[in-house]
């Protein structure tokens, strides 16, 4: 076309140039299609609508006469010696997703990571990995990532990013002005060496710590105060006889849930050691760890000092020892005898007794620290020398702002934390952020806080990088890359060693540091390649303390009063907001990970979205019901959330999750839920997210809540069977006296049953270790190829897991008891879906397992319409895979199933066949423990126990056969393969019901 | 049946004197005029509602089955629920046709051509559900049992659902054909009435070449007794074995042995009031009141006063067996039923199936045609809530409480109900337009001709009609010597 050719135009936005019609011309359909007409209402429907679904499926009808896309399958020309198609890879690596840092094992199929499994073999957090890190493997393969370095929005290179941002602090520190690093926390000893050497380059950089939730913060802070060093202690839950948790969600969010599930459901093993920790919860809202609680108070988040204070001044007198400055703390608003029990019971388990305590404030750990104190517990249940030593020289946030408002910074870099997000006054970032001159981000993602700067240099997700972890003092975990960077992203690490001047690879800086810092303290009789690769191929290197010492810093008694000081006067009687961690979402990073979102939470049973937990009495007298948006109002900010009424909440307590209501995380966690984070109060650089006083407007307006279970009551059905620890040391089979009666025999049958010659799969679940935390759920969801529904399918209940934990409540709406029961197949003797099954689509295998056929399935739904307990799950749609990176977690050893078929729990039969062809291949026979379902591995509690019931000797044949097991719905003769094992509780109320 | 002595006491089968030509000409006129404007007017909102099926349909086949309300709890709703009802409708035709001619009840002769022709269509209906429930529906054909490639699979002889495979197409079959073979003489009858072209090529064929012999007859008369013998355990049959979807079960609520006959009661239940609801309509419609007599409503009333009476009786057992059982699950169940969510729909059935019936008691209502219209609406109302609080009430609520749900069906479901109705309503109208909705042939038998007493001038014919072996004498208006030869002069110029 010549220069002089006319332009016609179509329209006057055309001749302009609008670029809204520009990019609408791209399309070829000006509208989109209406997807989910059932989700429409009725009078959205058009006749124009009714023509495109016409159109659409006679075109379709067509469509399917096409023959099927050829695809070709690209064989390696030189193929990796370690790599055998169809055969898995594992590495011993470690957890990025929290700051707990548990160890994990990689497996990857093909060069991909696929599922994230528990280490067994390491110290801390020994074989368990929770639901988050579960889902990180996922979030690897997030299309919402990053996927180049960028500056100023715009593609960059790494040489030009580095050469920019290089120079823009080389200016700023010649300038005298400072350079600040927001960093969170706990980062790995390496990576702390990179920070260090960066300071070191650049002389006005310190660094400031960021804790989103604040927990780690209050707990350092307060061991600052108590014992002059900023430490995590390490907590030793299996230690302890009595166990005094102050609103702290140690099982579920706090520090490191898998090690202390772990540690705790040891020392509750009542069946194995004949002996039972008690634990004490007093908390405003209902926590996974509160539901496993033997006793469980409800509190006022503003009370939870006070009690502290309380119970400070009852051991105190039991000590014998005065202690300062509780005088002026007013007395907690709860019955005392609680207290006065709560401390008689600690001073009897002296030195074995544990009181730990959440939330964000330090004066309450500073008293949970005097009260461990009193009891002797250092040393045994809880070591501030063994613990995680955090960064003693850094700021915090509030100075941060400070400096800010100040114009007193030149350059801001913000690695792993989202302070425009998750601080409550993360909204003015954007207006200060401006005035400073060289401004980057480490973020896997243009985030809230990453969008805002100048420079975005992506990081690798912790499965892409090398980096290590002293989750407890001495014991050095070791991350290393599973998959080459699927994008143009650059380690942390390295880019800090960079813009520093130091020339080094991740790799070599870490392994030199190792060498020179690690290999000392090996204690070895080898050369460090040795020792090297043993740490790379254990995931973990056992090494002695730095520094060597083990003695405690001692006490400062001096300190309680200084932290109590100005808490003299008792809040009012109005309501409180306390701002609380999910078990899937936490803080929200990994916002975008749809198994985080769509898991169930463990106690309220809502999937994808935050809600406003409020107590039934509460409830009541405001008129609220489940679902109504009411409007939370504190600090002239007002957040319209549906309301949760939510059992075991105290009266004045209102809970409201933070993580959720982002902004810029991607398409899956993007406005789910609303960001409570701007709710919390931040005075003088502090921020509270407890005990905020708020007022509650209740508006007509509902909002749907999706959760996946929505009846409480058990019925009085025995479903879930549980004994009090005095009554099951007496009887083994106290509690489950129905079972082996009308349900045990059933004499009269005219057919003589399967005959399983070799293996018969069984599982046993003890309900007495299960906490309910749902790291199964997600395991299995990973393990089988389970899709995600989304928030409009979830709330027609469809979600698709094979596995769910049933949660009951029992007893006063107010302080009820609460049950877990993991659910999955049950795999029936006498399957009543197999006869019902016109096509002989689930069919029972020699090894007794009930077997779905995909492929033959017609999907009639009659089978799960008479599976007695509702695990079979139906297709009700394509679930796409259709964002091809994401398709990539996908587990080749699973078919992934076509809409109209059911599906369900297979007790992971590809694992069992491929644990008796390894078997086969070593030509030996199965051992007991040689499969392990999905499930059952990534247990923190060891609660699931998977084997061939028909080998005497296996684990799960001897549960069977234990005075604590029971099988479900006995009555109707469906011979479950699934044997529960009675909840045991340790209440000292002497008998149960 | 046709020397069968009728006592002069007995209410006229048909009220009014008419002549066999008038019989004929009347019964084949509606096939024979222009469609009036009513006909077209129904006609085009039962194909609309057809299109809106049709729609509804393809849109859930091409979508997925998550366009429905069902969950992970409910898998069945509105789809069985359907499929039952129209089952049950499906059954009057049966017992008309069949087990009223068995025991010899003259009166269906006006009726049955109209209910066999229903239930045709309902089971039609029907059988569009179990087909477009499926998640993959164009494997359907996996139900069937052929010999395949597929290695050894087969299908599931254990499973109910199988069962309804044979029992749904054994009955659609046997009925098509009764229906089918009653229809000869007046196919042949039409054929003869015709003057030409398409239309007589057609029937020419479908009556399969009836010359109205004496020998012809007999044969066809041996054959229909035959058929409805054939046909008289597939009335109990097919709701049985429907029944044993639910009954073989291990659902609280389905699993019931009072199942089978609470079933077969219920779609004679539906299915009379569905015949009442269209013989109604067509009567009026194409004036009829006196073929479809006030007789015959009451007599069908009657019907539905005992088999209302079952199912109230079964609808008080399963209460009684729930509390008598001691099983807890089941106790909950019908509690649930009558107290729980669902109570609305339970105490819907209630009104409409045990309390409304009781109407018909007084004769005032069993003679008036507007009130057994309304009432035959409220039964078939109460009939389909009865299927849905069965499937629904007892699914939503099973043995797991952790897995409770609720139901509420969408605008998909909704509108692929309706448009069975569409089906339902557009076959019927076309039945209308092209066959004899009367057996002209059997209704001539119990014409007022017939009874003796009162033959309006044609003096011939209660001779003539009581000395031949055979109801269907061939009308002529003059007696012929003798029948055989009758048969072979009328054939050709006269209707038979």
């Amino acid at each position: 076309m010549s220069e002089t050719t006319p332009k016609y135009w179509q329209s006057l936005a055309a001749r302009d140039g609008d670029p809204a019609l520009l990019e609408r011309s791209r399309n070829e359909f000006a509208e989109e299609l209406p997807v989910g007409v059932a989700a429409q209402p009725a009078d959205q429907s058009s006749r124009r609508d009714f023509f495109k679904v016409m159109g659409l499926s006679a075109a379709a009808a067509m469509v399917a006469c096409q023959r099927a896309p050829v695809q070709k399958a690209v064989p390696f020309l030189t193929k990796p010696d370690e790599l055998t198609p169809g055969l898995a890879l594992w590495y011993a690596s470690t957890c990025g997703a929290c700051s707990a840092q548990c160890g994990v094992l990689l497996k990857t199929r093909d060069g991909r990571p696929i599922k994230v499994e528990g280490n067994a073999e390491h110290p801390v957090s020994r074989g368990g990995v929770c639901a988050v890190g579960q889902a990180s493997v996922l979030s690897l393969y997030d299309a919402n990532r990053s996927r180049w370095p960028s500056v100023g929005g715009t593609k960059a290179t790494w040489a030009s990013l580095d050469q920019a941002v290089t120079g823009g602090l080389r200016e700023v520190a010649e300038e005298g002005r400072a350079i600040r690093l927001v960093l969170p926390w706990v980062l790995g000893p390496t990576a702390e060496v990179a920070v260090a050497r960066f300071l070191a380059a650049f002389p006005t950089a310190r660094t400031v710590r960021y804790d989103a939730t604040g927990e780690l913060e209050a707990i350092a802070e307060a061991h600052r105060l108590t014992h002059g060093v900023r430490v995590v202690p390490d907590y030793r839950f299996d230690q302890a006889k009595v166990i005094a948790s102050f609103g702290a969600d140690f099982l579920g969010t706090w520090v490191s849930p898998v090690a202390f599930t772990r540690q705790y459901s040891a020392a509750r093993d009542a069946a194995g050691t004949r002996e039972m920790s008690r634990h004490w919860q007093l908390e405003p809202l209902m926590t996974l760890t509160g539901a496993s609680a033997d006793k469980r108070v409800p509190v006022a988040a503003s009370d939870l000092v006070p009690a502290l204070a309380g119970l400070v001044k009852r051991l105190a007198q039991k000590a014998g020892q005065a202690v300062e400055g509780l005088s002026g703390v007013p007395a907690p608003r709860m019955d005392a005898n609680v207290l006065s029990t709560l401390a008689a019971e600690l001073w009897a388990a002296k030195e074995k007794a544990l009181v730990v305590c959440g939330g964000d404030e330090p004066a309450a750990q500073v008293l949970t620290n005097l009260a461990n104190e009193l009891l002797g517990n250092a040393g045994v249940t809880v070591s501030v020398s063994g613990g995680l030593a955090l960064d003693a020289g850094a700021m915090g946030f509030g100075e941060l702002l400070a400096e800010l408002e100040a114009k007193q910074v030149g350059a801001v870099l913000f690695h792993d934390v989202n302070p425009a997000y998750t601080h409550p006054r993360g909204e003015v970032l954007a207006g200060l952020l401006k005035d400073v001159a060289v401004t980057v981000a480490t973020s896997d993602r243009l985030d809230e806080t990453a969008s805002l700067v100048r420079f975005h240099a992506p990081d690798h997700t912790p499965l892409e990088s090398w980096g290590d972890a002293e989750p407890r003092r001495g014991v050095l975990s070791l991350r290393q890359p599973v998959v080459s960077p699927l994008h143009e992203t650059r380690g942390m690490v390295e880019s800090l060693l960079k813009w520093a001047g130091v020339a080094q690879s991740h790799h070599d800086f870490l392994r030199a540091r190792w060498e020179a810092e690690v290999f000392p303290r090996a204690n070895v009789a080898t050369g460090f390649q040795a020792f090297w690769d043993e740490a790379v191929r254990q995931g973990v290197a056992v090494v002695l303390p730095q520094p060597a010492t083990t003695e405690s810093p001692a006490f400062r008694p001096e300190s309680v009063a200084a932290a109590l000081a100005g808490r003299g006067v008792a809040a009012d009687e109005g309501l409180e907001l306390v701002l609380y961690q999910k078990v899937g979402l936490r803080d929200g990073a990994l916002a975008n990970n749809g198994w985080l979102q769509e898991m169930p939470d463990p106690i309220s049973k809502a999937t994808w979205g935050n809600y406003l937990c409020v107590a039934p009495a509460t409830a009541e007298k405001l008129g609220i019901s489940d679902g109504q948006v009411v409007r939370v109002s504190t600090g002239g900010k007002t957040l319209a959330v549906p309301a949760l009424v939510q059992p075991g909440t105290h009266p004045r307590a209102l809970g409201l999750a933070m993580g959720y209501g982002r902004t810029k995380v991607g398409r899956i966690g993007n406005a789910v839920g609303e960001n409570a984070f701007v709710l919390a109060s931040s005075t003088n650089g502090k921020v509270r997210r407890a005990a905020l006083g708020v007022k509650l407007e209740v508006t007509p307006e509902t909002r749907p809540l999706a959760l996946s279970q929505i009846h409480a009551s058990m019925e009085g059905r025995g479903l879930v069977r549980e004994a009090e620890l005095a009554e099951f040391l007496a009887n083994p089979r106290a509690g489950n006296e129905a079972e082996g009666g009308h349900g045990g025999g059933h004499p009269l049958s005219i057919w003589s049953g399967h005959e399983y010659k070799g293996h018969k799969w069984a599982l046993a679940v003890d309900l007495s270790a299960c906490t309910g935390c749902s790291a199964c759920v997600v395991s299995c969801q990973a393990e089988n190829n389970i899709p995600i529904v989304g928030e409009d399918e979830a709330l027609r209940q469809r979600e698709m897991h094979w596995m769910r934990i049933d949660r009951y409540y029992e007893g006063e709406p107010d302080a009820p008891r609460v049950v877990h029961q993991p659910m999955m197949c049950q795999h029936c003797e006498n399957a009543p879906c197999e006869t019902v099954c016109p096509v002989l689509a689930t069919v029972h295998s020699t090894e007794g397992l009930n077997q779905q056929v995909y492929n033959r399935c017609v999907g009639t739904r009659y089978c799960a319409n008479n599976c007695p307990t509702k695990v079979r799950r139906f297709n009700w749609f394509d679930y796409k895979h259709d964002e091809p990176l994401e398709r990539l977690v996908l587990n080749p050893d699973v078919v992934v199933r076509t809409r109209g078929v059911m599906e369900k729990c297979s007790l992971c039969v590809q694992r069992i066949h491929e644990g008796k062809a390894e078997a086969k291949r070593e030509g030996r026979e199965l051992r007991d423990g040689d499969i392990r379902t999905a499930c059952q591995q990534s247990c923190p509690a060891r609660a699931i126990h998977f084997g061939d019931i028909n080998d005497p000797d296996s684990d799960v044949a001897k549960l069977a056969k234990s005075g604590r097991a029971y099988r479900l719905l006995e009555e109707i003769n469906i011979g479950s393969a699934v044997t529960y094992l009675t909840k045991i509780r340790n209440t000292g109320n002497g008998s149960a019901e | 049946m046709s020397n069968q002595h009728t006592s002069t006491l007995r209410v006229p089968l048909v009220s009014e004197e008419r002549t066999l030509g008038q019989l004929t000409e009347e019964i084949c006129a509606p096939m024979e005029r222009k469609p009036s404007r009513m006909w077209w007017v129904a006609f085009a909102l039962a194909v609309v509602t057809l299109a809106v099926g049709v729609g509804m349909v393809t849109y859930e086949v091409s979508t997925g089955i998550g366009v429905w309300g069902l969950n992970k709890t409910i898998g069945w709703a509105f789809d069985i629920t359907n499929f039952v009802f129209w089952v049950g409708i499906g059954h009057a035709g049966t017992l008309i046709s069949a087990i009223l001619f068995l025991f010899r009840q003259k009166w269906r002769t006006s009726i049955n051509r109209a209910a066999e022709a229903m239930t045709l269509f309902a089971v039609m209906c029907a059988a569009i559900f179990p087909v477009i429930h499926m998640g993959r529906p164009w494997n359907a054909f996996w139900v069937l049992p052929y010999p395949n490639d597929r290695g050894s699979l087969w299908v599931n002889f254990r499973s109910p659902l199988l069962w309804d495979v044979f029992a749904i197409s054994t009955y659609f079959t046997i009925s098509a054909v009764f229906w089918y073979f009653g229809l000869i003489p007046d196919l042949a009858t039409v054929r003869d009435r015709v003057k030409g072209g398409l239309k007589k090529a057609v029937f020419k064929v479908l009556s399969f070449g009836w010359t109205g012999s004496s020998r012809t007859w007999h044969r066809y008369e041996t054959v229909y007794l035959l058929l409805a013998g054939l046909a008289t355990p597939l009335v109990l049959s097919v709701h049985t074995i429907v029944s044993f979807d639910f009954a073989t079960s291990v659902i609280p609520g389905w699993h019931t042995t009072i199942f089978p006959p609470y079933f077969v009661a219920g779609a004679v239940f539906s299915g009379f009031a569905m015949v009442l609801t269209l013989m109604i309509i067509t009567r009026v419609v194409l004036g009829f009141e006196h073929l479809i007599t006030i007789r015959h409503l009451e007599n069908m009333t009657k019907v539905i006063i005992v088999t209302g009476g079952i199912v109230s009786l079964a609808y008080g057992t399963e209460f009684f067996i729930a509390w008598y059982s001691g099983n807890p699950y089941e106790k909950f169940t019908f509690m649930n039923r009558a107290f729980g969510p669902y109570a609305w729909a339970y105490w819907t059935m209630v009104t409409c199936n045990v309390v409304s019936p009781h109407l018909f008691w007084f004769k005032k209502v069993r003679t008036s045609p507007a009130a057994i219209f309304v009432l035959s609406l409220v039964i078939n109302v109460g009939m389909w809530f009865e299927r849905f609080v069965i499937i629904v009430t007892s699914l939503h609520r099973d043995f797991l409480p952790s897995s409770w749900s609720m139901y509420t069906p969408t605008v998909v479901e909704v509108g692929t109900f309706v448009g069975t109705f569409g089906l339902f309503f557009t076959l019927f109208l076309l039945f209308t337009r092209v066959l004899p909705i009367i057996s002209i042939g059997e209704v001539k038998s119990v014409a007022a001709f017939a009874r003796g007493s009162h033959a309006p001038g044609h003096a011939s014919h209660p001779a003539h009609g009581s000395e031949t072996p055979h109801e269907h004498p061939a009308e002529a208006p003059e007696p012929l010597p003798t029948p055989a030869l009758a048969a072979a002069v009328v054939r050709k110029d006269m209707p038979v």
